[in-house]
């Protein structure tokens, strides 16, 4: 029997899964960072800041690193903005399970402990707070909780961790059935971009930009009245460099983790074969890099894995499952959207079964910003000029939707992105909502259909360095607008010349802070 | 190539057309310097170019000049051609769909207004070689290898390197576009030549392997081009395209 990966809010009254986390956690900070399998070198796996490390506190000064703590290698080993970042940190929490698993046995604990996750649901608002045996300073006992790191400032500064339904939206991950896409094409897919082995690129599938980046800089963020440009001002889990340490951290990529099982078995709609979804099937994903993805035994010893040697959570290896993988939010979304664009709602179900996947992927601009965007601590307007030749081809197949026979197999319509490219920053600890077409001097609280999404800033730091290894390319987010665009389009509003977009911050930007969108551009897609 | 064979991800950024297109440059190259031996092609000669004096020569019609200018072309297009896949493909996906075809065809034609701007210059080079091998006792191709060595191990070199890996930021409509299609085409035509520059001194200080020195070099700057970027650094890993070369082995394996 596999060991099961439990719901951190779902713990029967007496569990001890906390406690014996906790326990590990004690031991293995014990170790030296010059010890692979000690809590410090784990951290440092994922990132490491030689400095920002001494300034928290984390790390004295006199010790001599076993590895450089500035190069791409055993350590500053995560895998972001690219294909690769589901397998790597599955990888990596596999090998961390592994050594915390050995210290609890060695003391006695279960053979069958696994790590817990933090599933916070958009559905349900309890499981947005932050899981409580994570916050107290003290334990009852009076000593100090292992769970416990002072560097979590939460949205606004103070501490307190809020996160919002819209902040970590699930649901447009079920509605994407590809996995990666090709570096010439959008970051739309589920697991990201086809890349090279890459610590930090531009290509970040949907997962890894909502809801993951948000719940890093929402639990992590910046101390209040401080500036989020000087990096130990920031909480832990705002930074590559740091998230490690949090013990928060390997809670949220366990639920990241699971909700990629979620997805395997995800169908649109009932008629779709069980393995609609399915993982990739290429050598390179599967095999490659070879001999780069490293993890540490509890020996102290190292061995390298692929991603093929990682997709089956169940084999020897791992040994795991999760205590709930179904899908929550999962609707007859295609259908509902038929609906609205004037198909009859006793045909659409049929159609929605019926609509097949386009032979060929097409993306095509429709629109875009005349200059970069900066960013400020006020909200921030933007607008993309339309290409009339585009919006009018997009406008007649929306309308052509509506004279489809029940039961033809024409491809799906359109889907919609605004894409926000060459996003740098001087911050890695910020968030924004992102509205599109607010009406003028709305609240935009009050407009949530007007809301295309969240722009988490997590690695833009690391992807913003023009001397580093992606030259300054800086994060590129993709937003699926595709119901505020059939909004305008119902209403005609979609001949107008131009969309507005409002940026609002969601976390304290600084005056001095540079937080700038590169281009702002509208896609259609087909398939 | 069936799609259920799935190319390993330095193949997939290659276009077929480009690679056409290249090879018969190469064709073309190669059948020209059998036929006219008394042209000298791209290597240093006198008569073609003495202190940058191509232009001078091509624009007071001598037949000579205009077919070795006629080569350089053919030479940049041959090596270069196959890696212009990559930059093409993320210039057409920000190009409006009716602009992609006018938008690829400016970055090209900039691109290429490099290459042939620096030509002159880079065959002046073996004649200085040849006076630096007299000055310093060394052989010209001892001293195009240091060069080029030096050069492929540079932090500098790396760092541009992973600037052709930037997607360009491209405006969409009117004479913006126009504009951003031909800079990106300089640009990056820039960085193509600062890159490879110094590795093309091998070939022309070794005038009897030119054209299989040439093939050769370009596939290996071909394949270190699709190399992933890294930090730049000194570095020992100089031969170009060594990172790739164990991925395509799995692969073919
Ligand atoms: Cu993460």
């Amino acid at each position: 029997m596999a060991r099961v990966r439990k719901d951190v809010w779902q713990l029967p009254a007496g569990d001890k899964t906390l406690f014996w986390y906790g326990e590990a956690i004690r031991e293995l900070q014990t170790r030296s960072i010059t010890d692979i399998t000690s809590w410090w070198s784990l951290a440092a796996m994922h990132g490491i800041d030689r400095q920002l490390w001494i300034d928290l506190g984390y790390l004295d000064a006199s010790v001599t690193l076993p590895f450089d703590p500035d190069a791409l290698g055993f350590w500053n080993q995560c895998q972001h903005g690219s294909w690769y970042f589901l397998p790597w940190h599955r990888a990596y929490l596999a090998a961390f399970e592994a050594i915390l698993l050995d210290v609890i046995v060695k003391k006695g604990g279960p053979a069958d402990w696994a790590l817990p996750y933090w599933n916070y649901d958009p559905t349900k608002p309890d499981t947005l707070k932050f899981p409580t045996a994570f916050a107290p300073e003290l334990l009852d006992d009076g000593s100090k909780n292992p769970l416990w790191v002072k560097e979590r400032y939460g949205r606004r500064g103070n501490g307190v961790i809020s996160i919002r339904a819209s902040d970590i939206p699930v649901s447009p991950l079920w509605q994407e059935p590809e996995f990666f896409n090709e570096p010439q094409d959008l970051p739309t897919s589920f697991g990201g971009t086809r890349t090279a082995f890459s610590h930090g690129g531009s290509g970040a599938g949907l997962l890894e930009q909502r809801p993951h980046g948000p719940v890093h800089v929402l639990v992590g963020g910046t101390k209040e009245g401080t500036d989020p440009d000087i990096a130990k001002n920031n909480g832990l889990m705002a930074m590559f460099e740091t998230a490690g340490i949090d013990p928060i951290f390997w809670l949220h990529h366990s639920n990241i983790d699971r909700l990629w099982e979620s997805w395997l078995t995800v169908r649109r709609h009932p008629s779709d074969p069980a393995d609609a979804y399915k993982n990739p099937t290429d050598t390179d994903w599967l095999n490659e890099p070879a001999g780069q993805f490293v993890m540490p035994r509890p020996d102290g010893t190292t061995f390298t894995t692929t991603a093929a040697k990682v997709l089956n959570t169940k084999a020897p290896e791992l040994n795991y499952e999760y205590q709930d993988i179904s899908v929550p939010g999962q609707q007859q979304v295609l259908a509902a959207r038929l609906g609205r664009l004037g198909v009859a709602p006793t045909d659409a179900n049929n159609l929605a079964g019926a609509m097949t996947m386009a032979a060929q992927k097409s993306t095509e601009l429709v629109g875009e910003s005349s200059a970069a965007i900066r960013l400020a601590a006020t909200p921030t307007d933007a607008r993309v000029q339309l290409d009339s030749a585009a919006t009018g081809k997009l406008s007649a197949k929306l309308s052509s939707i509506r004279s489809l026979a029940p039961a033809s197999a024409a491809p799906a319509p359109d889907r919609v992105y605004l894409v926000l490219e060459n996003v740098t920053s001087t911050t890695d600890a910020g968030m924004f909502d992102v509205y599109v077409n607010l009406p003028k001097d709305a609240n935009p609280a009050q407009h949530p259909e007007n809301h295309a999404g969240v722009l988490s800033l997590f690695g833009a730091r690391a992807a913003s360095q023009a001397g580093g290894p992606h030259a300054g390319a800086g994060l590129t987010q993709t937003l699926d607008i595709t119901d505020i665009v059939d909004a305008m389009h119902l209403s005609g509003q979609l001949n107008a010349q131009a969309v507005d977009v409002k940026f609002v911050p969601q976390t304290p930007i600084s005056a001095g802070s540079k937080i700038d969108v590169g281009r702002l551009r509208v896609y259609r897609q087909s398939r | 190539m069936s799609p259920h064979v799935p190319l390993p991800t330095p193949l997939r950024q290659a276009s077929p057309v480009l690679l056409f297109a290249s090879l018969c440059c190469w064709l073309l190259l190669a059948a020209g310097s059998e036929g006219l031996p008394s042209v000298a092609l791209c290597s240093p000669s006198p008569t073609l170019v003495t202190a940058g004096a191509a232009f001078s020569t091509i624009y007071g019609l001598s037949a000579t000049a205009m077919l070795a200018a006629l080569f350089w072309i053919l030479m940049v297009a041959a090596m270069t051609a196959p890696q212009l896949a990559q930059p093409i493909s993320q210039l057409r996906l920000r190009s409006l769909v009716q602009r992609r075809g006018r938008s690829a065809g400016l970055f090209a034609a900039a691109y290429l207004l490099v290459w042939i701007a620096v030509g002159p210059i880079l065959l002046a080079v073996p004649n200085a070689m040849t006076v630096l091998a007299q000055a310093t006792a060394l052989p010209a191709f001892v001293i195009a290898v240091a060069i080029a060595v030096l050069w492929q191990a540079a932090p500098l070199r790396q760092g541009m390197l992973n600037r052709c890996h930037r997607v360009p930021n491209l405006s969409a409509f009117g004479a913006a576009a126009d504009r951003d299609c031909i800079r990106f085409g300089l640009t990056h035509g820039l960085l193509c030549t600062a890159i490879c520059a110094p590795a093309m001194l091998l070939p022309l200080t070794a005038p009897a392997f030119h054209l299989p020195l040439m093939f050769a070099l370009s596939v290996a700057l071909q394949l270190e081009r699709l190399a992933p970027p890294r930090p730049p650094r000194w570095t020992w890993r100089i031969l170009p395209g060594q990172a790739v070369v164990p991925v395509l082995f799995r692969w073919i394996r």
